[in-house]
């Protein structure tokens, strides 16, 4: 049987970068490893040992981080809706014939592990930026891979306005990356 | 809506076309305009390769649990652990 007590030494760092990737602040992903942990003391009697005892616990915190991105959810959903159907600074990067505004660069080819870790940095120093129901929402399609169906439950909004906040998040993280590319 | 698409529509089909399968029209009308618009075009790769970049492993090299939430967690298993 594992040993609860090296978990948090072996595991807690790892557990907590996974976290911390798709939650947007560090109190939350310290209280996703927490819930993790505690949950996988309960239940450490079921840990077969058919997969690694990391694997485990990242499938226990993968449910954590969804259940946290709810409850932080039903906290600013009155703003997220109204976030949502706000269309001003989207309309803005188009013209009157709806032709975009701004010409592109071209973000090349970025294939050295340095230069890509270095774009990954600034993507998540992005992701960190959004607006707390966008990134909500973009952790929950992007991070943990969750269809546009169980977004909408999770959430309790419509479909259109789902893709809404995605599609905002998006733009805003393109713009945000381009100045760091 | 026609086949002919501007950008503004075309981004917006762009962005679907990551989370649920475009039909025949919207693909169409899509793939006429990039075939056409350079800027749409960069714009439709930039989304790929955002979500490519994310989908990378976890990085060592990002910070891990700092001393206190460490102290904090250990403290909470441990109450728990003697119950």
């Amino acid at each position: 049987m594992s040993d609860p007590a090296r978990w948090l030494e072996e595991h807690g760092d790892y557990l907590f970068r996974y976290a911390r990737r798709r939650l947007y602040t560090d109190e939350l992903a310290e209280d996703a490893v927490q819930e993790t942990l505690l949950a996988a003391l309960k239940a450490r009697r079921q840990f077969a040992g058919a997969s690694s005892e990391r694997t485990w616990l990242t499938g226990i915190l993968k449910h954590k981080i969804v259940d946290l991105i709810r409850i932080q959810a039903r906290e600013v959903t009155a703003t997220a809706v109204n976030e949502g159907d706000d269309p001003s600074d989207w309309e803005a990067l188009f013209d009157q014939s709806g032709h975009w505004v701004e010409s592109f660069r071209d973000w090349g080819n970025p294939d050295s592990e340095l230069e890509k870790s270095r774009i990954r940095h600034a993507l998540d120093e992005c992701f960190r930026r959004l607006k707390p129901a966008l990134a909500q929402i973009f952790s929950l399609r992007e991070l943990s891979g969750l269809s546009n169906e169980d977004i909408c439950k999770e959430l309790g909004i419509s479909a259109t306005n789902a893709w809404v906040m995605l599609h905002r998040a998006r733009l805003f993280l393109r713009e945000c990356l381009d100045a760091r590319i | 809506m026609g086949l002919m698409k501007n950008c503004k529509e075309t981004s917006a089909l762009v962005t679907q076309s990551l989370d649920r399968r475009l039909n025949w029209r919207e693909r169409l009308g899509m793939r006429i305009h990039l075939a056409v618009c350079e800027n749409c075009t960069r714009f439709a790769r930039q989304m790929r390769l955002i979500r490519e970049w994310l989908a990378g492993e976890e990085e060592a090299s990002q910070p891990g649990l700092s001393e206190e939430g460490r102290r904090r967690i250990a403290k909470k298993l441990q109450d728990r652990d003697q119950v």
